[in-house]
């Protein structure tokens, strides 16, 4: 609704170009009615009068307000790129290596597992070994005195730990010979260990279990033998 | 608005923000520091405030500024009252523009400024000193006929 309030808005926007139809229609009726504001409708202002600031000055402190900018030419994020994708590679290449190298550790582990188990086996013989040793002191002691021969070449296996080819030769008297050239230490057997590997498990077949084995066998015969 | 883009912004604007923060304060410092703070309040609400409207935002914060500052000063007609109006028969019409404009209160010399000097929209005139475009028009067309007045007066004389 066009007043003397807000009429001088309404004429601004004739003098624009920018006034409806509508609204023309209703601003005439207005000055119909308000005639002493018809002289403000006879306006016509002059474009090329323009209120202007009161100073042409520039602001002064206008460099403390820029904010710095990074640029970053063509080549240096070309470079950037490149030695992101080398590093990339590294990891990737070095991820790969580690996944696919034998496991060291666990390697080493079983190996020591291993050697234990050798020990403790040869311990275990040298106990029998020990254990038949006093037997047969005891029967030289008392009706074989012929025995005495047998044991010293006993005590030579037992320093060598692993007789692999004894012989027993049983008759009134009980020889054991050796042969000096086929001695197989522990540390021998265990370089003879066989690795077989399979996709990520790696399994370590030892021929020294089956050679103990037959020792062990081979003493416990033996024993057998002379408590006949 | 990343760092360039802020710096356009500067580039463009901080210079007739400290012209329009004069014109309506008169006094320099204060004027800079207005238009130092209002780019500082800029940047930091950077990512708030929408990029096509930043010049509108920059001078509604300049005028309010500006009016806070003449509140302080408990200087009450340069916001409200209209002055009355000295005129030297010898001035040129630049002179008596800015007479005229300086016994203006600040909404309608600011609504003048930004019309004239910044070839604002009435709408973005009233988005930044926060009025009606109605009576943003309304003052314009007042302050232009006491303009119109006055040239007449003038050549009457001469």
């Amino acid at each position: 609704m066009i007043t003397r309030d807000n009429y001088e808005a309404y004429l601004l926007d004739k003098q624009e170009g920018l006034l409806s139809e509508k609204d023309a229609k209703a601003l005439e009726r207005f000055l119909d009615v308000n005639k002493d504001l018809k002289a403000d409708a006879s306006l016509v202002f002059d474009d090329n009068i323009r209120f202007g600031y009161a100073t042409e000055e520039e602001f002064s402190d206008k460099d403390k307000l820029y904010k710095p900018v990074f640029t970053v030419s063509k080549w240096v994020k070309a470079a950037a790129i490149v030695l992101l994708v080398v590093a990339a590679s590294y990891f990737v290449l070095m991820i790969w290596d580690n996944n696919s190298s034998e496991p060291q550790i666990a390697k080493t582990k079983t190996e020591d597992i291993s050697i234990k188990d050798q020990s403790v086996k040869i311990n275990t013989i040298n106990d029998t070994v020990n254990s038949e040793k006093e037997t047969v002191q005891s029967s030289k002691n008392t009706s074989k005195p012929q025995i005495a021969q047998p044991l010293k070449q006993i005590k030579s296996e037992e320093a060598d730990l692993i007789a692999d080819n004894t012989e027993i030769n049983n008759g009134n008297e009980e020889v054991l010979q050796q042969t000096e050239s086929e001695e197989l230490p522990s540390i021998v057997v265990y370089k003879q260990t066989e690795r077989i590997r399979s996709d990520n498990l790696v399994i370590y077949k030892t021929p020294e279990t089956s050679r103990l084995k037959r020792i062990k066998d081979k003493v416990t015969e033996y024993m057998n033998t002379i408590r006949v | 608005m990343t760092a360039r883009e802020y710096n356009i912004f500067v580039r463009d604007y901080s210079d007739n923000a400290y012209r329009f923060a004069y014109t309506l304060i008169k006094q320099r410092e204060h004027a800079r520091d207005i238009v130092q703070d209002v780019f500082m309040k800029l940047w930091e609400q950077r990512d708030n405030i929408n990029k096509d409207k930043i010049k509108s935002w920059i001078f509604s914060s300049v005028y309010h500024k500006a009016i806070d500052e003449l509140r302080k000063k408990k200087n009450f007609s340069a916001i409200e009252n209209i002055k009355e109006v000295v005129y030297n028969d010898y001035s040129s019409i630049k002179e008596d523009l800015n007479k005229y404009l300086d016994c203006l209160p600040a909404v309608q010399k600011s609504a003048l400024l930004l019309k004239d000097q910044e070839g604002c929209k009435y709408e973005e005139i009233s988005e930044i000193l926060h009025l009606s475009m109605q009576q943003v028009k309304v003052y314009i067309f007042r302050a232009r006929k006491q303009m119109q007045q006055l040239i007449q007066q003038k050549d009457n004389i001469i």
